[in-house]
């Protein structure tokens, strides 16, 4: 007796200590994030059922007591394709237990109601069974000892620590360190216990293990048992509600599928010794207690074996009740209590701390009407795991519900509640009452529970069929549907058109002053105007408030309050004004120094960047509004971030409209000024949302610079031209000193005299001219007005110009007299300069150098073509490089073509080249065909 | 992705199909722990990859 008192104190002792460690110490809190302490925090599924019970189950009905392990190894194989998506879906909707998610699924408070009543039927007779597996096992160590006062000791501890440790937070989205720490040792505990056990099955009683029963309902069992590691309040709430945040919950999920079906491997490799050693023991034993009887052989290892038992029942206990709590608090009581005058968040937990009493008094109820039904005493084994096998099938109705998470998108919610309602029915008479001796229906489990289990569910799952049928999914359901899929933001159509319209939708539910207070504390929470009205925020504020009021009072709540008709979910008159305000207050402490802050933070500094960005940005919604604008765009485009974020594309000036629409070069009209941008888009929305990151650079500086670059290098040309100019007016020049010379020497001025004087002034002004007009035309100015230029013309120019300082044959082969393309002249003369330069430089003496036009239907060709040295490839990829020349050093400055590639470009046209070693050059400028007048 | 859903449809061919009469005879616990090891060596194999 003493052993087992000091035993069982310094265990429960050292199970408080470490879950006070694990809430207060940062160390132990980083400890409860590691995937071994996950894997084996899901051990929570092996209770006293597995515990005491399997040697017992292994006696009745052979390997099937293996199926009930086998079947969340199985389950354990499906992390990537369910439990990972799945924990997607309650993180994004801060979904906290299994009601929340079909609330959520289904849009419906009634689902929400049900499925708490469903599980809490369900459980709690496989409650009962944990409180019999501990107090009836103490009853064998302490021969005298009541197991009513050993089993009511034992709930008044689980009371105690699930009070303490579980229902402390008025959130239950709310992370336990301490408690997953505790139930990972106790897990732990029980498999070191369970192997020190069947250890010494095999070294001191070792027997051949007895003949086993055939396996009937191997495959119920295991399927019923792989529904049940979803659905199983524990384990729903080890698995997803206490995962550790972002990247590390999904990498220790992971890591369950191999580590949790090897936890469960270790606790069943001892059944079989233990059922051998039992046997031979005390063969017409309880093999219940084959554990205890085992243990018995070696002095003090039975009050350690009782531990390993009671921490199996106690770590189901706590979590199950602390699942189950939450439930009821937010499916039950929240719609229907009216809202307290007090501290909302200290009655929430109070109420959860009311509910985990209760259902522990219900469970030690619900054992002593087992005890009385069906005493420990009178039976050979399998008790234990036949009432954990009814409750698995209890929890089994929700797999159609819990389908219609992934899948089955017309489920509506009256065919699930009207398939739940028929399924449990089905289950209380055929499974549950008989249980605690009311035999409604004469089936009997050990024989029929694969029978009874899919006649429950068969008839739950035609039913919840019909109810579809007869009720389709609302379009709220089907939208909810989608969601549980993927990540799904509010059409503009479900948002009101300013925040005003949220204290309105609010008020009949929280009244005028209290909705007006909620909202602000949102608008705070997210740093925004109160005269915001861009359909953006006005998302993010709704979502903000339903999500954090989801994870307190249900998702059903916050979304009814803030959707659609909350007077008819919330008829009678139920004011939740104080109590939704003072769980806002609960959710700002909770908030301060946590996650949340830390994002914000990330989204300042993000925010930051995005101004202090050189290059104008702007996102654009997948609704194409305006979700951002920096500085930089408003500088370039005067139109204020305040005055354009939240509006429409289409509300934004034409010009800018048209640009932010297209990738490209375009013109904006700035303050009476042409500012020339170029807009990049992504093509890739991947992790966008659907928005699109519209980046505008500003090519002023740059058009700028390259009018600086053409000037110069128009410069250049007009100073190798000098020598040639010289001698053309030399000529003529000369001409007139000859003739002037004469006059004066004879006296004599003759009519012949003056026409050969005047024929040579013109000769010397056509070259002045021509060479003023070219070196005019390079004023620095890129916006100058375009004009109708006939590419006639510009050719008959730039030969001329050439032919001043080359004196080589250059034919001329114009072909297109009545086409005309836009531009500047000047600039178009300097291109075919550059070209007939470079093929001059490139063809010998004696060989072809033309310059040929032709028009065609929608462009006018103008071709240079020489027979000169011609290029390899790979320096005819590189000629409109800048700086890029073939030519001897201070020949050439490599810039020629390069400038004639930009005026092209400029104009919206092409230059190609295609050239031929040995044999040629030809460069091809296309540009387009001015349309004719009208 | 992939691999997941294919080492499931292994495991539970191997515990559900009528071929577990070969490890759930009466006679054969030794055999039917050698099938759950394999279990655990799917998943393990299932966790490594890389490609979800």
């Amino acid at each position: 007796m003493l052993a087992l008192l000091v035993g069982t104190a310094a265990w429960l002792l050292a199970l408080f200590g470490l879950a006070r460690l694990g809430d207060t110490r940062a160390s132990f809190r980083a400890l409860s994030e590691r995937p071994v302490v996950y894997a084996l925090s899901l051990g929570v599924y092996a209770t006293s059922w597995t515990y005491f019970g399997a040697v017992g189950f292994a006696r009745t009905s052979g390997l099937s007591f293996l199926a009930v392990s086998l079947g969340p190894a199985l389950a354990a194989l499906l992390v990537p394709v369910v439990s990972l998506p799945l924990l997607e879906v309650l993180r994004r909707n801060r979904l906290a237990t299994l009601a929340d998610l079909f609330a959520f699924r289904f849009r419906s408070q009634a689902v929400g109601a049900m499925t708490t009543l469903v599980l809490l039927v369900s459980l709690i007779g496989y409650l009962a069974v944990q409180v019999r597996g501990v107090a009836t096992t103490a009853a064998v160590l302490v021969p005298g000892l009541s197991p009513l006062v050993s089993g009511a000791v034992f709930c008044l501890a689980m009371v105690g620590f699930t009070a303490l440790f579980g229902a402390s937070h008025a959130t239950t989205r709310e992370r336990h360190p301490g408690l997953v720490l505790a139930i990972a040792a106790e897990t732990l505990f029980k498999v070191l216990a369970l192997g020190a056990v069947g250890v010494v099955a095999v070294t001191t009683v070792p027997a051949p293990l007895p003949p086993l029963p055939e396996t009937p309902g191997f495959v119920s069992v295991t399927l019923l048992s792989l529904v049940a590691a979803f659905l199983l309040p524990r384990q729903f709430h080890m698995a997803f509600t206490e995962a550790p945040a972002g990247e590390a919950g999904r990498a220790a999920m992971r890591s369950s599928t191999w580590a949790f079906p090897l936890v469960l491997l270790l606790l069943n490799l001892p059944i079989p010794f233990i059922l051998a050693s039992g046997t031979a023991l005390d063969p017409g034993g309880n093999a219940d207690r084959y554990v205890l009887t085992v243990a018995g052989q070696v002095p003090g290892l039975s009050t350690l074996a009782w531990l390993g038992g009671m921490s199996a029942s106690s770590a189901m206990v706590i979590v199950a009740t602390l699942a189950m709590s939450n439930m009821v608090v937010t499916h039950w009581l929240t719609p229907l209590r009216a809202a307290p005058r007090d501290d909302l968040y200290g009655r929430l937990v109070f109420e959860r701390r009311v509910v985990v009493a209760t259902l522990l008094a219900l469970a030690f109820f619900a054992f002593v009407a087992l005890e009385q039904t069906a005493p420990v005493t009178t039976s050979r084994g399998g008790a234990l795991a036949q009432v954990g096998l009814v409750s698995f099938a209890g929890v089994a109705q929700l797999l159609p519900g819990f389908l219609g998470v992934f899948g089955f998108s017309r489920l509506s919610r009256r065919g699930v509640v009207l398939g739940l309602g028929g399924g449990l029915l089905v289950w209380l008479f055929v499974l549950g009452l008989p249980l605690i001796g009311l035999q409604a229906v004469s089936l009997r489990v050990d024989d029929g529970l694969g029978v009874a289990t899919w006649l429950s569910l068969g008839v739950n799952a035609a039913l919840a069929g019909v109810g579809s049928v007869l009720w389709p999914a609302s379009r709220e359901e089907t939208r909810a549907a989608e969601a549980c899929r993927r990540e799904v933001t509010d059409d503009d159509g479900a948002l009101p058109v300013d925040q005003a319209g949220f204290v309105e939708r609010l008020t009949p539910v929280l009244g005028p002053a209290s909705a007006a207070l909620e909202v602000a504390k949102a608008r705070a929470a997210l740093s925004l105007e109160a005269s915001d009205t861009r359909p953006s925020s006005l998302r993010r504020l709704k979502q903000r408030l339903e999500a954090d009021l989801s994870a307190l009072v249900g998702p059903m709540v916050s979304f009814a309050a803030l959707n659609v008709s909350p007077r008819e979910e919330f008829t009678g008159g139920l004011p939740l004004a104080e109590r939704i305000r003072a769980l806002e207050e609960a959710v700002a402490r909770a908030r301060e120094g946590q996650v949340e802050s830390a994002a914000e933070t990330l989204r300042a500094w993000l925010e930051s960047v995005f101004r202090a960005l050189p290059v104008g940005v702007c996102v654009l919604g997948p609704d194409d509004d305006v979700v951002w604008w920096n500085e930089r765009l408003t500088a370039l485009t005067g139109q204020a971030a305040e005055t354009v974020r939240g509006r429409p594309l289409a509300a934004l000036p034409d010009d800018l409209r048209r640009a932010l629409s297209s990738d490209g070069e375009h013109r904006l009209s700035v303050a009476g000024r042409e500012v020339p941008v170029r807009i990049s888009r992504t093509t890739n929305t991947d992790g966008l949302d659907g928005a699109r990151i519209v980046v505008v650079e500003d090519l002023s500086s740059t058009r700028q610079l390259e009018a600086q670059v053409r000037h110069q290098d128009r410069l250049a040309t007009i100073g190798r031209f000098a020598a040639g100019v010289a001698h053309e007016v030399g000529n003529p020049l000369a001409a007139v000193m000859m003739v002037a010379s004469g006059m004066e020497r004879d006296g004599e001025v003759t009519p012949e005299r003056l026409s050969g004087l005047l024929d040579a002034a013109r000769r010397i002004d056509a070259i002045v001219r021509s060479l003023v007009s070219f070196a005019r035309s390079g004023s620095t100015r890129s916006d100058a007005p375009a004009q109708a230029v006939s590419l006639d013309a510009v050719a008959h120019q730039a030969v001329n110009l050439v032919r001043l300082s080359r004196r080589r044959e250059i034919a001329l082969e114009p072909d297109a007299a009545e086409a005309i393309v836009e531009g500047n002249a000047a600039e178009l003369v300097q291109v075919v300069v550059n070209l007939l330069s470079n093929a001059l430089d490139a063809t010998p003496e004696g060989r072809r150098v033309a310059v040929v036009t032709r028009a065609e239907e929608r462009a006018v060709l103008l071709q240079v073509i020489d027979e000169g040295a011609g290029m390899a490839a790979d320096v005819a990829a590189h000629v409109f490089d800048p700086f890029f020349t073939t030519k001897d050093v201070g020949a050439g400055t490599g810039l020629g073509l390069s400038v004639a590639w930009t005026i092209v470009q400029g104009h919206g046209g092409t230059l190609t080249v295609d050239s031929t070693p040995g044999r040629g050059t030809t460069m091809t400028m296309r540009l387009p065909r001015a349309q004719p007048p009208g | 992705m992939t691999r997941a859903v294919v080492v499931f449809v292994l495991a539970a061919v191997l515990v559900l199909s009528p071929a577990r009469a070969l490890w759930t005879s009466p006679a054969s616990a030794p055999l039917a722990f050698v099938v759950f090891s394999a279990l655990v060596a799917l998943g393990a194999w299932s966790a490594r990859d890389r490609e979800r």
